[in-house]
């Protein structure tokens, strides 16, 4: 025998400590997701499958809670003012996100191009951000108001306009005037994430494309467009998801007015469930719009992430 | 550990066992009834409840919590579907017949019956706290609404300010005389169906129309008597008498522009009053009666509270105790008339405060001939109603096809609600 008890011994000893040290760490890797995934079930988990559950009931607020299936979400489906809701969202949503994308892009590119003041102005235009939406539609409620608000002056004085505008009388200047305030409100955020995939573009794709020949709106839609695809795709779906959700701005600018014109889905969810307490039916609306949500982005994802792009 | 420490810690123990039994023997004997409100106005007849309480040496107090009225319906619900309600709640008439299809209320006809002044309580709000012939909630404090004008722009216009409109010819001929440059001659809010069910309906249930049926079992809203009503408005708004943005204006923006003097006439609450005479003395104005179209009859909304004791209430005995108080002179007097609400109680209208200042006896008066629909779905009701008066005032509709297609809808909810 060339290798003796003590050493055998040895050698599993050895090997013992490392496949229980391998454990530990795969144990030590759950253990820090632990929390995470506590919270996760706690505040998202366990509501969504008590959301599924009442979604499924006549859920009066006292008395009996009846099991009817489906029968909400048949309703649902075939009522006009739910459609109407969804029809409006998609109506902001489409309108919103290309004119954020537009402006976010513009900054970043500005703020990209290295100009003097140019940290000062990336904060200046991140501002807006973290003010909550609430208080930005209170300024903006007053910039806008008809008789006292600053822009019909300004307006006025300018003598662009004769009459006051009443901005929040009707859709067709309420949801401009909300998509303006939203953009000032949000494209500083999607500014940021643009120009962090920009800055990770390296300069030397740039100067060999220069080399080449290529000129500024060249470089902007074989290089920067495509290199930014994934920080695009993410900067859109959180965008998407936002505005499809949208329920401060209208709440407090139009309360959904005049002649719930300018209701989002949220607002339909929120007044069926807490004003009417027809919490069965808000829960199953809250269960569609999350799978046609979860859909888009799905959809967005597929789209933006079709050929990943590489030099 | 040294000793200063040892000490010290000892000392914290004593303490922490010792101190909540302290507390505990005062706590015991005095009973505390919860009471919910949405009105601040309520503040010094609670004080005034535990002022006599102790002065009587009864071991009885009342904790109030104050809730904003559109949070109202929401945190009452749960706390009732959490068994948390209070013991009294002073709540919004208009909900009640909902809370009482949900049985949330005690019963309190035997009491109420006994009461000796139970002849002069509001009937309009008595009969929102009915349910199948039993008492549940019995009114307690009153807005009712009202035709404010500023007189002071009336003499300026060389109409008599001591003479306002009584019929809708009146009110259209005032309304164009007073209307100038940077003047309105009327202002309501077209965004806000409360502010419409107060101030607007008023002038259609004057005319002979209605909202909802006696029982609130059929939608009314196309009867040609209201259509001629919103029509009357919807004239002012094509005529220019009233703001542009009138359509979407919420409760306070017609109210800031009168206050500015931007507007000279509104149709709003008793609680208008107070806040004038206070916060706009300048302003010279007067009060009158709702008129309908040919100064016939007049009406007006009987809003306000009610007060009722939840079910599942610990202290039903002493809940009643703080109502029997609340609805007695001390307080309807004392405290509500004197800041500007008026009494339930018919018994009360003729009071040392009203006699001071003669306007509130208009709007006491209005209560008399007040009105308020029953019905258990009183918000929903509101989403159509608002549509289609919305639709009415942008001329999106003509106001027939704008009302009969909300009458649809109100029906709609009505029955499924059933």
């Amino acid at each position: 025998m060339n290798v003796s008890i003590s050493q055998h011994m040895r050698s599993s000893a050895i090997v013992f400590h490392v496949i229980l040290r391998r454990a530990c760490q795969r144990l030590a890797g759950y253990i820090f997701i632990l929390p995470a995934v506590v919270l996760e079930g706690l505040f998202f988990g366990y509501p969504l499958l008590r959301t599924l559950y009442i979604s499924l009931h006549d859920w009066p607020v006292l008395g009996t809670k009846h099991y009817i299936g489906l029968e909400n979400y048949d309703y649902i489906l075939s009522n006009e003012q739910f459609w109407e809701a969804m029809r409006f969202t998609g109506l902001y949503t489409v309108v919103v996100t290309p004119a954020i994308f537009i402006v976010a892009f513009g900054l970043a590119v500005l703020v990209n191009q290295g100009l003097p003041g140019t940290t000062f102005f990336r904060s200046v235009y991140f501002v807006p951000v973290v003010i909550s939406f609430v208080s930005s539609s209170l300024i903006w409620l007053w910039i806008y108001h008809d008789l006292y608000g600053i822009l019909n002056y300004i307006l006025r004085e300018l003598h662009l306009i004769t009459e006051p505008i009443v901005w929040m009388g009707e859709r067709k200047t309420s949801l401009p005037a909300i998509v303006i305030m939203i953009v000032w409100k949000t494209a500083g955020f999607n500014m940021v994430i643009l120009l962090a995939g920009m800055q990770s573009i390296p300069e030397q794709v740039y100067e060999s494309a220069a080399l080449d020949g290529a000129n500024f709106v060249q470089r902007m839609r074989h290089i920067t467009l495509p290199l930014l695809r994934p920080s695009f795709a993410l900067a859109m779906v959180v965008s998407v998801a936002g505005s499809v959700l949208a329920f401060d701005q209208f709440k407090v600018m139009t309360r959904g007015g005049p002649a719930n014109t300018t209701r989002t889905i949220m607002m339909y969810i929120y007044d069926t469930s807490f004003a009417y307490f027809r919490l069965g039916e808000g829960a199953a609306m809250a269960i569609l719009l999350m799978v046609m949500l979860i859909a888009l982005s799905v959809v967005q994802l597929r789209v933006l992430q079709r050929q990943a792009v590489e030099y | 550990m040294n000793k200063t420490r040892r000490l010290f810690l000892i000392m914290v123990l004593v303490a922490v066992l010792v101190g909540p039994s302290l507390t505990a023997t005062a706590q015991d004997d005095v009973t505390v009834v919860q009471l919910w409100t949405r009105t601040t106005s309520l503040f010094p007849a609670i004080d005034a409840f535990n002022a006599e309480m102790e002065a009587e040496g009864q071991g009885l107090r009342i904790e109030y919590t104050f809730v904003e009225n559109a949070d109202f319906p929401t945190k009452f619900t749960t706390a009732l579907a959490a068994g948390e309600a209070p013991d009294v709640v002073s709540i919004d008439l208009v909900l009640v017949p909902y809370y009482n299809s949900i049985g949330a209320f005690m019963d309190l006809t035997n009491t109420y019956e006994a009461l000796e002044y139970k002849d002069t309580l509001n009937p309009a709000m008595l009969n929102l706290g009915t349910a199948d012939g039993h008492v549940y909630a019995l009114p307690f404090g009153a807005d009712v609404s009202a035709l404010i004008y500023n007189r002071a722009l009336f003499e300026a216009a060389g109409l008599d300010p001591d003479a306002p409109p009584t019929t809708w010819a009146e009110l259209r001929a005032a309304a164009e005389a007073l209307t100038t440059d940077d003047v309105y001659g009327y202002g309501f809010s077209g965004g806000s169906p409360g502010g419409l069910m107060f101030t607007m309906m008023p002038y259609a249930w004057a005319n002979g129309g209605q909202w909802l049926n006696e029982d609130g079992t059929v939608s009314e809203l196309d009867d040609p008597k209201t259509v001629e009503a919103v029509q009357f408005f919807v004239d002012m708004i094509n005529d220019g008498l009233v703001p542009p943005g009138t359509a979407t204006y919420s409760y306070d923006d017609f109210q800031n522009g009168f206050k500015q003097e931007k507007i000279a006439m509104m149709t709003t609450g008793n609680f208008v009053i107070s806040d004038l005479t206070t916060n706009f003395p300048d302003i010279d104005f007067g009060v009158a009666l709702i008129p309908g179209q040919d100064g016939k009859s007049f009406s007006a909304f009987a809003g306000g509270d009610l007060i009722a004791i939840p079910n599942g209430s610990k202290h039903p005995e002493e809940a009643w105790q703080v109502i029997e108080f609340m609805l007695s002179d001390a307080i309807q007097v004392e405290v509500f008339a004197k800041n500007g609400q008026i009494p339930v109680r018919s018994d009360l209208y003729g009071n040392a405060y009203f006699e001071a200042e003669p306007r509130y006896q208009v709007f006491a008066k209005a209560l008399t001939v007040a009105y308020v629909p029953y019905t258990t779905v009183y918000n929903e009701l509101y989403d159509p109603f608002l549509v289609g008066m919305q639709n009415a005032f942008t001329g999106e509709k003509s106001v027939e096809e704008a009302l009969a297609d909300a009458t649809k809808d109100m029906q709609a909810v009505i029955d499924r609600s059933r």
